[in-house]
């Protein structure tokens, strides 16, 4: 199930919030959880029961780890043996595959029988609910969270269905208290509303009308420059609101059950460095990638060449998280290389002034990333920036021509003008009078409320769409 | 005012939600669980899940609200309908796949004009002659109506190279575009507006062009010993199958393009004086087989009608509908009808499109595959000499 749905929005929320607030406060994880465990076993029943041993394993961990004490060998034993199972786990599911298809390439070049396994299914979610495993563990150990004293607040934590499927990656320090004590209001829900109402229209109304443009590009052998390059602003445009919508649609639906996620996005097509980049795209993992690898593997205290060895390292793991397949782990190596190159310059990952040449660079930058990042294998990941710089004319072929339509290029043209008047709003510190902003922010739902309808429209009059990061 | 603003919003969207959820609930009254365990729907492995939510989506109630809404900001805006049409001027619409190759790579026509020739020569092998009609792209008669819309190069020339690698063949494929043209200059629709297909009177204008060039080529066989009459039917308004790519009704009935003016056709064959019960219940023996598409199958047209007309012969129509020309054409030579009693003649209808449209069926495809691997292992009786 997909918040992008009409089953979802209008028979699974409905039902399951009406259930909530007619549920007193102390029983309402159990609503949560309940309805997080019917949320995902849409999907599969039987992955279900996965999902529910991980969730086990790592309570268990948890109350091991404070029983041992803090800082003491047990309390480490305890962690190694929580941490390892959680990998091991992922890695299984989702690496398995790929590392057998990797081995069987390298046999068959090398003249040795395949290896045969059995096609493994990757469970949906799975990145997203062992790395905030992981963070409770290590948060315990550690010190900076209590382990939870009932089952139920820490099950209802990892299910917890807004951020169940896709992020944004939680930590339960920052959710703990909320389990004890959050509010619920008229106003606070209306927050909610507007929220989810904004990730929907991104998603629906945005990203799947650009689809087609950037899907198109991908999917031709033999592209021209003027292709690929349409292609991949399309695809740019798509997977940040794409994947932005759907952090905003989370967002909006823990508010509605009273819960403040983390923001995940703050306009990253205004960055002017790779650096300030990863502070503005998909937050919960950056932040959960320095806390629990780039700061253990030894951050930047170990001196300038360990320093781009570990930049490098956690890319490359952060690469890899996205999806068991080279171009993951190249587009990972991309964005680390490019992090230790602006290490080594000095560049500031928060500049104050508004430079275009830089803004303009770091685009470019983001947007040849993107290329592996989208496509299926390296060799057409290099066929595709063959094809970005082979600059063979401004014609369009044909066959791309066929699927694009006047409204996916609207809208195109639609999303950069967000993209840069946020971005610009942004960066430059346009200040409104308080009145005057006070004022438009009231007004917003005039405009929002009736392109919300428009959008359920559209996604009743078209096939549904996943969301892109369901595949990670 | 922020606060009273985002009351108010929370208000709207339960009121949206609770109202349209409620609303939505009836497509869930005829879902029956009972037809999931006869499709054999597993529901630990999401497959139940999807089929009930297929279901709820097919009877969302808003879903034609939404299709006609979307498709007439995509028609009035944008000039456009669904993938799969082409609009062009003065309410006229074409097939994509006339303007488009069906693939990114051309050599799918090199392709398929092997596979024409594979099946003539097929055909000739077990001594049975083959006429080839190309129909004509309405896109071709009707350019002037295309407003910005431009083929690709290969399109253009598709017809041109169709005709003329058929010509070492051993085929018969006569140019039909100029009949075509010269009825058009002269007043008679040739081809629907707002359909693929051509109308009943360009279908009769093609067809009577073919007979002309069919006796001509197989005057050794007999023609006009059966008289066949083509009756009008009613006139009344036709809707289009390009029609279906601009999902405007019900909401919006007025504003895409009028549906056309189309007027039946049937043709059958003149009773001779002393015609008997016996002779009328005698068996059939045309020994004619017209393999085509929906230009031949669908009888709003009366193509073979027509043909029969003007070959004055009766003949067997085994044409089908939405398969292109190669599958109904290799499902007959497969057939024990094609086996056990071969044609004299087999009229080929084949729009040129196709041309350049990749072949789906997979036992079409197996086919012409094992087709090849006789010819490769030298079994084939129409083997090239090695001499």
């Amino acid at each position: 199930m997909v918040f992008s749905s009409n089953i979802f929005l209008f028979l699974f929320l409905p039902a399951l919030l009406g259930l909530y607030y007619l549920t007193p406060f102390r029983h309402r994880s159990w609503v949560i959880l309940l309805g997080s465990y019917s949320f995902y076993a849409w999907w599969r029943v039987d992955f279900l029961l996965l999902f529910v041993a991980v969730t086990l394993w790592n309570y268990l961990i948890g109350l091991g780890i404070h029983r041992a004490g803090l800082g003491t060998a047990r309390a480490r034993k305890w962690v190694g043996i929580g941490v390892a199972g959680n990998l091991a786990t992922l890695g299984y599911f989702k690496y398995a595959n790929f590392g057998v298809d990797s081995l069987n390439e390298l046999f068959l070049s090398l003249g040795y029988q395949p290896l045969d396994l059995a096609h493994i299914i990757l469970p949906i979610g799975i990145s997203f609910y062992i790395f905030q495993a992981i963070s409770y563990v290590v948060d315990v150990y550690r010190g900076d969270t209590e382990p939870t004293r009932r089952f139920v607040d820490f099950a209802a934590f990892i299910a917890l269905f807004p951020q169940l499927i896709a992020g944004p990656v939680l930590r339960y320090k920052d959710l703990a208290d909320q389990f004890t004590y959050r509010t619920h209001t008229l106003d606070k829900f209306g927050e909610g509303a507007v929220r989810f109402m904004q990730g929907f229209v991104k998603k629906v109304f945005i990203a799947d009308s650009i689809a087609p443009l950037a899907d198109g590009a991908f999917a031709l052998t033999d592209p021209s420059t003027a292709d690929a390059w349409l292609g991949i602003l399309a695809y740019t445009a798509q997977l940040y609101f794409d994947f932005s919508g759907y952090s905003d649609m989370a967002i909006g639906l823990g508010l509605m059950m009273g819960f403040r996620f983390p923001e995940n996005f703050n306009q990253p097509y205004i960055s002017q460095s790779i650096t300030e980049f990863w502070r503005r795209w998909h937050i919960s993992l950056s932040s959960w990638l320095r806390d629990y690898l780039y700061i253990p593997l030894g951050g930047n205290r170990n001196g300038t060449v360990s320093t781009y060895r570990n930049l490098l390292l956690t890319m490359l793991l952060g690469g890899l998280w996205h999806g068991a397949n080279w171009t993951f782990l190249l587009w990972g190596a991309w964005h680390g290389g490019l992090l230790a190159v602006e290490r080594a310059l000095g560049v500031s990952g928060s500049a104050r002034q508004f430079r275009v040449s830089r803004w303009v660079m770091t685009f470019l930058f983001i947007m040849l990333g993107w290329v592996t990042f989208r496509a299926a294998s390296i060799d057409e990941a290099f066929g595709f920036y063959q094809a970005l710089f082979s600059f063979d004319g401004l014609g369009l072929s044909a066959a791309y021509m066929q699927d694009i339509r006047g409204l996916n290029l609207a809208i195109l043209v639609l999303a950069y003008a967000v993209v840069l008047m946020m971005g610009l709003r942004d960066r430059l510190q346009w200040s409104f009078d308080t009145a005057i902003l006070g004022r438009l922010r009231a007004a917003l739902p005039v405009v929002l409320v009736p392109v919300f309808l428009l959008t359920v429209l559209k996604l009743s009059a078209e096939s549904f769409s996943p969301f892109l990061y369901f595949q990670f | 005012m922020l606060t009273t603003s985002r009351k108010i919003t929370a208000c709207v969207f339960i009121a949206i939600v609770l109202g349209l959820g409620a609303l939505s609930l009836r497509s869930l009254d005829d879902y029956s669980p009972k037809g999931s365990q006869d499709k054999g729907l597993d529901p630990v492995n999401g497959e139940l899940a999807r089929d009930v939510e297929s279901h709820y989506d097919d009877g969302f109630p808003v879903r034609e609200l939404g299709t006609n809404l979307w498709a007439a900001i995509n028609y009035t805006v944008f000039e456009e309908g669904r993938p799969g049409v082409a609009v062009g001027e003065q309410e006229w619409l074409f097939t994509d796949e006339e303007l488009y190759l069906g693939t990114e790579s051309p050599a799918v026509i090199d392709r398929n004009l092997e596979r024409v020739r594979a099946v003539v020569n097929h055909l000739q092998a077990e001594g049975v002659p083959v006429a080839l009609l190309v129909v004509p792209a309405k896109a071709r008669l009707y350019s002037d109506k295309l407003g910005d819309l431009q083929p690709v190069p290969e399109m253009r020339a598709l017809y041109q190279r169709f005709l003329t690698q058929m010509q070492p063949a051993p085929v018969v494929a006569p140019d039909l575009l100029p009949t075509l043209a010269d009825a058009r200059a002269q007043g008679t629709q040739v081809f629907l507006r707002t359909d693929t297909h051509w109308t009943p009177a360009g279908a009769d204008v093609f067809a009577r062009s073919a007979a002309t060039a069919i006796q001509t080529a197989f005057g050794g066989q007999s023609w006009d010993d059966t008289r066949f009459k083509t009756s009008l039917g009613e006139t009344h308004k036709h809707e289009g199958d390009l029609l279906t790519y601009l999902p405007l009704e019900p909401l919006f009935p007025n504003m895409g393009p009028a549906p056309d003016t189309l007027t039946e056709r049937s043709t059958a064959p003149v009773k001779k004086a002393g015609t008997t019960a016996e002779s009328l219940f005698a068996e059939n023996s045309a020994d004619v087989v017209l393999v085509g598409t929906s230009y031949s199958a669908n009888p709003l047209w009366d193509f073979p009608g027509a043909l029969k007309r003007h070959l004055g012969r009766d003949l067997i129509n085994v044409s089908d509908e939405g398969q292109g020309p190669f599958q109904p054409m290799t499902e007959y030579l497969r057939s024990d009808e094609f086996r056990n009693h071969p044609p004299e003649l087999v009229i080929w209808e084949f729009p040129e499109r196709y041309l350049a449209q990749p072949v789906q069926s997979e036992a079409t495809l197996a086919w012409f595959e094992r087709r090849d691997n006789l010819l490769a292992q030298g079994d084939s009786p129409s083997r090239p000499s090695m001499q």
